[in-house]
């Protein structure tokens, strides 16, 4: 790995402060804050809510999230009703704009095979157990299509601005083996 | 002969469970983020496209001697004729004979 580095930095094909750059980024700047925040948006503004549900790509790019690997965005809803989770059968295709790089468990063996045939056995490997009616609905990404799923907002959360909001939304309630973190409990 | 692919995992039978993992745990070593970085920053220079990358690694088998690419070739168009006369749902299966009966 390091002659692979040393040799392309010496014929002129990277920079290694590019290189840094690029690690940075997905270190620190595209990761799954991004996505919390478009679910808190959805929350928080209906109109933004109808867009997202309608033109994820380009509601989520009007916050600036754009690129690679999340070119055609689909945001699927929770409710009382439906819970919607996401894999990649395939491989490991994954929204990184909004999410980032995927965990390990989304690009095993496990996950991938296992969500599709007892979504509720791999919930439970979660620690999140469903109401029988409440009915899963799980996405397979492809090539293209990307999904975002919205976790239903927790109660009593109305007094919580967008960034509070956001902090309740973990990574993996957004692909759908979590739900969204409850708030903490207002002092009386 | 059966086959499965081991590609599309959706549906397969698999007893393990899911390990979760913190959010902020991204690499787990030191190798991954400068692996990712470079094959990032040599995609950006347009020197290779994914589908080159993937025919160099379909292709280290001649490379490396395990099997010429005439065999290969062979074994790609046996699969390529198999999935064609095969109903979808049905399990596609090869004919080797062809190739492998003197």
């Amino acid at each position: 790995m390091r002659a692979l580095e040393s040799v392309l930095v010496m014929k002129g094909y990277v920079d290694p402060a590019a290189l840094d750059l690029l690690i940075d980024t997905y270190q620190n700047r595209i990761g799954p804050r991004n996505g919390a925040l478009v679910v808190a948006r959805a929350w928080r503004d209906a109109q933004f809510r109808a867009w997202l549900l309608r033109d994820a790509t380009a509601a989520i790019a009007s916050l600036g999230f754009t690129g690679r690997q999340g070119e055609h965005m689909v945001a699927v809803e929770n409710t009382s009703s439906v819970h919607n989770m996401v894999v990649c059968t395939l491989c490991s295709c994954y929204p990184w704009p909004v999410l980032g790089l995927p965990p390990t468990w989304y690009k095993s063996a496990p996950y991938r095979s296992r969500v599709v045939r007892d979504p509720r056995g791999v919930l439970r490997d979660f620690g999140v157990e469903l109401p029988d009616t409440t009915a899963i609905r799980v996405w397979d990404s492809t090539a293209e299509v990307r999904y975002l799923v919205i976790p239903q907002r927790p109660s009593a959360s109305f007094h919580l601005g967008e960034v509070e909001l956001a902090g309740l939304v973990t990574r993996d309630s957004m692909i759908g083996t979590a739900l969204a973190m409850r708030p903490p409990p207002l002092l009386a | 002969m059966s086959y499965r692919c081991h590609a599309d995992l959706g549906g397969r039978e698999d007893s393990r469970a899911v390990i979760p993992e913190a959010e902020g745990e991204l690499f787990h070593a030191d190798w991954e983020p400068r692996v990712l970085a470079m094959s990032l920053a040599m995609g950006a220079t347009g020197l290779w496209n994914i589908d080159m990358a993937r025919a160099a690694l379909e292709t280290l088998v001649a490379a490396k001697g395990a099997a010429s690419l005439d065999e290969l070739a062979l074994h790609a168009d046996a699969w390529r004729e198999a999935a064609q006369r095969t109903p979808h749902g049905q399990p596609i299966e090869p004919d080797f004979a062809p190739f492998t009966t003197p």
